[in-house]
């Protein structure tokens, strides 16, 4: 049975099965109208500000009503970060006393309610569904930081944990999955002058200061510009500790060119096909006031490194250096350190280590590779090279006297690129060419492809032209692995 | 098994039915108060709605539960939604939302032996006629969670498997190798049954 036998099955009994609640629904639907009217105050700001004219909000939270002076005293500080940064001052029985506008963004927020009287969780539900409302939260800026000032640490935990409720609740019926990040920030008066000096909030402030201790090569003057979805993609992939936070959820990055891109534009750039290299990194940061890609990879014996732009793929910067001690295997020496005691017997190597490693890439067709081991044997008078190429290991055994080539070994090797977590840096676009191309197929129908991330390699099926093809396609190289042709019957 | 003119789509040979995709418009006609939108959009979607509940919850009552109240938020969030073109995805993930909010709160009563929470001969509890019901009963039986709920949206929703991935928020590669280790479960599952018979 086809897979495709079995998914239109699947479908069919699951319609089956589906039970209908129409009646009951257009029964529900009306009874909620009707109920609307009884609906407690938090759920009738919920349901306005969701879409509905913001003056709503200004009658609703004037019609709550106000407490009385004895309220005044602020007892917490919430901070509130998109990229609107908005501090809400609330007393004791949580009612917002004062809110207030830290840049432009947060003032167009703000001009729209009155938030003073009104009991915290409501006000944040408005203004995140007013943000929700003016595109400052989407699918691509998703990311919300909550920081709350209460010397009572318990007091803290428990506004952090209701608001982050909150927030997810008028969420929830949005098409944007939040990343909320809740953290207590603690009465430091450093930090509060950094905050005023850079404009912006304590909470973004103290996320900052996380980031460059954990980073000493930022400074916090280079991170205040940034937002904080920004901010929170980079402390995820500095592993910022979560200490004294709470987090759910994770930062888009969707507007920012994936790591299989970049790798993909610094290898371009280098010349290099994947196959080539073997070992490759790619992480996230941010460098001289915009997001980039760090790309790192070794192909031969040289270790490339790039920043490339993470709005546009271009190139930022490169570098490249010998790779001398890389040493993917683990064993062995490292290149050419151990050609010693030449000419000490009776035999004699008329042939340099270099040229015998010579003879080794040409007779394996690699141009570069990274040198495991080169070792001469004085009793044998031959070179023992073991190297690595692509998703290669090679074994070889020149004669020193004359070069030629005494034995050769091929083995494919679980390529470092597996360990490192992104492990597949071809793309099921690239791969459904390649299989195409190699196929000589420009019409395909009934195609088909699976990643199998045991072996990392792509399955292809797909028929044209009275024949089914079959492909295996190596998901770190792009290599074929596997190719098959067959009439379809 | 040969289909003439089926032309490919990349991402599968396999066709979800027109009905699956739901029009988006009725969506922002929903927002504007017209009820028959309601009627039209359930109709495009039920069976993706309780499919997708079914695969979280792996209960028919919770699913069918999932389901009234995911139509509920649908016509509360009408007016906030952004017309991106993915209302399905949209739609899936209020059911993720509920679902998960669901599981939790019935943490422990949910988890009972499958055999019990979902038996699929009872009618009462699977308003079924005699109609087949061999693969779901795999799918429910056999698949993981994960597994379970890619297969599932996969067989229903329409949607790719980059948008599978953004809705479960579960990384593209994982995605497709879960999807694929589920078909090769859910083959082995229909060959035993096949021979048992």
């Amino acid at each position: 049975m086809k897979n495709k036998e079995i998914l239109s099955r699947l479908s069919v009994e699951i319609r089956n099965a589906t039970p209908d609640i129409s009646e009951r629904l257009s029964l529900r639907s009306h009874e909620k109208k009707t109920e609307v009217i009884k609906m407690s105050k938090s759920n009738k700001i919920k349901k306005w500000i969701i879409g509905a004219s913001a003056a709503a909000v200004i009658a609703l939270a004037a019609g709550i009503g106000f407490a009385g002076n004895q309220y005044f005293s602020v007892a917490t500080v919430i901070g509130i970060d998109v990229n609107p940064s908005i501090e809400l001052r609330i007393n004791k029985n949580d009612t917002v006393v004062k809110a207030l506008a830290l840049n432009s963004d947060a003032q167009i927020i703000l001009d729209e309610m009155k938030l003073k009287g009104v009991d915290c969780d409501v006000a944040v539900n408005a203004l995140i569904g007013s943000m929700l409302k003016h595109g400052y939260i989407d699918e691509l800026k998703n990311s919300i930081l909550i920081s709350v000032d209460n010397p009572d640490a318990r007091k803290s935990a428990e506004l952090e944990e209701r608001l982050m409720n909150e927030i997810n609740s008028i969420l929830s019926g949005s098409s944007v999955e939040p990343a909320v990040m809740a953290q207590s920030v603690s009465d430091d008066a450093s930090l509060k002058n950094l905050a005023e000096q850079y404009g912006i909030s304590v909470g973004k402030a103290t996320l900052i200061q996380k980031i460059c201790n954990a980073d000493p090569t930022k400074t916090f003057e280079s991170l205040a510009g940034l937002s904080v979805n920004d901010l929170y993609l980079i402390a995820e992939t500095k592993s910022i500790s979560s200490e004294g936070s709470v987090t759910q959820g994770s930062p888009s990055s969707a507007s920012y060119i994936t790591a299989d891109e970049a790798e993909q534009a610094a290898l371009s750039h280098a010349g290099i096909s994947a196959s080539d290299v073997s070992f490759i990194t790619c992480e996230l940061d941010f460098d001289d006031g915009i997001m980039v890609y760090e790309v790192e990879f070794i192909s031969g014996s040289t270790e490339y490194d790039y920043d490339i732009n993470a709005l546009d793929k271009s190139v930022l910067k490169f570098s490249t250096e010998r790779a001398d001690n890389y040493n993917p295997s683990g064993s062995g020496s490292s290149s050419g350190s151990s050609s010693s005691g030449n000419g000490s017997s009776g035999n004699s190597a008329s042939v340099t280590e270099a040229e015998a490693q010579q003879a080794a890439f040409s007779h394996a067709g690699v141009s570069g590779a990274t040198v495991v081991k080169a070792e001469y044997d004085r009793d044998d008078n031959k070179y023992e090279i073991e190297f690595i190429a692509g998703s290669y290991k090679y074994e070889y055994e020149i004669s020193a006297a004359d070069g030629r080539v005494l034995k050769s070994e091929k083995e494919a090797v679980k390529s470092s690129v597996s360990s490192s977590g992104t492990a597949y840096s071809v793309s099921a676009d690239e791969a459904r060419q390649k299989a195409l191309s190699h196929a000589g197929v420009t019409d395909p129908y009934e195609f088909e492809i699976d990643y199998d991330r045991d072996d990392n390699k792509y399955e292809i099926e797909f028929k044209s032209g009275g024949y089914e093809y079959s492909y295996d396609i190596n998901a770190a190289t792009g290599e074929i692995i596997k190719s098959e042709k067959e009439r379809d019957d | 098994m040969f289909l003439t003119g089926l032309t490919s789509t990349f991402k599968t040979s396999f066709k979800p039915d027109k009905k699956n995709i739901p029009d988006e418009k009725l969506i922002l006609s929903l927002a504007d108060g017209d009820s028959q939108a309601l009627a039209e959009l359930y109709s495009q979607t039920d069976s993706a709605v309780y499919g997708f509940a079914l695969s979280i919850l792996k209960d028919h009552h919770a699913a069918e539960d999932v389901m009234q109240e995911t139509y509920l938020k649908i016509i509360d969030a009408a007016p906030g939604y952004t017309p991106l073109g993915k209302p399905m995805a949209w739609i899936l993930t209020i059911v993720k939302n509920l679902a998960f909010m669901k599981l939790r709160a019935s943490k422990g009563e949910l988890s009972v032996p499958l055999d019990e929470s979902f038996d699929l001969t009872d009618s009462s509890d699977f308003p079924a006629k005699t109609v087949d019901r061999m693969v779901l009963s795999g799918v429910l039986s056999r698949l993981n969670d994960e597994e379970r709920q890619i297969v599932t949206l996969f067989a229903v929703s329409g949607l790719k498997h980059r948008e599978i991935s953004s809705v479960m928020g579960i990384p593209l590669p994982t995605v497709l190798s879960k999807y694929r280790r589920a078909l090769t479960k859910l083959k082995k599952y229909m060959e035993e049954e096949r021979n048992e018979k």
